[in-house]
């Protein structure tokens, strides 16, 4: 009666775009889905001999459309999840002008990241929620976090 | 004594969600079953899951 995909569009060297769409019943909301996480995308530099996984993602752009009633909450994934964002209705957030938004999680940071949805508001929708977001990042290897 | 119920998925098995090919990755303690392939991951109730194409 409910999921939540996500679909890996761009996958390269430096980029990756995921686009994530789902529906549920407004009685159980998704908690703790995994949009991105950086050990399962591919090497940062394809050529070399090993693998160098990105170990964070910054958020360049991000596209929504949520259903009324609710809202989406953006974690970066750690011990304690750090709130990203939270996103109600439809809208474009252009976060490349001043360098996106960085991964600024701390002890256990995994470099995912994730969504809850939490209801808005119980009186406009009782039947189902969906969501749509498209998310851009670019992948990062920070020597704070064992990156060479 | 009651008889426990055999689960319906495991771990790493093969799974068709709306005719895409995926693999058990993770049995949610919220009984959502999670399944992945290398450019796509799903996170839904059991009863999206076919366990034939």
């Amino acid at each position: 009666m409910a999921a939540v995909a996500t679909q890996i569009l761009i996958d390269g060297p430096r980029n990756t775009v995921a686009k994530t769409s789902g529906d549920f019943l407004m009685s159980a909301l998704p908690t703790g889905i995994t949009i991105l996480d950086p050990a399962l995308l591919t090497s940062m530099d394809p050529g070399k001999a090993g693998t160098f996984l990105a170990t964070t993602l910054r958020i360049d752009v991000i596209d929504y459309s949520i259903s009324d009633g609710i809202t989406v909450q953006l974690f970066w994934d750690a011990t304690t999840p750090v709130l990203i964002a939270e996103l109600y209705g439809r809208g474009k957030l252009d976060l490349k002008p001043f360098g996106g938004w960085q991964n600024n999680a701390g002890a256990g940071n995994t470099g995912k990241i994730t969504f809850t949805v939490i209801l808005a508001d119980n009186s406009t929708n009782t039947f189902n929620g969906t969501i749509l977001l498209n998310i851009w990042t670019v992948k990062q290897r920070l020597l704070s976090l064992g990156g060479a | 004594m009651e008889e426990k119920e055999a689960p319906l998925f495991k771990l790493g098995q093969i799974v068709y969600y709306r005719g895409i090919v995926l693999q058990v990755s993770k049995l949610r303690e919220d009984g959502w079953i999670e399944a992945r392939s290398p450019t796509m991951h799903v996170t839904a109730t059991p009863d999206e899951y076919q366990t034939t194409a």
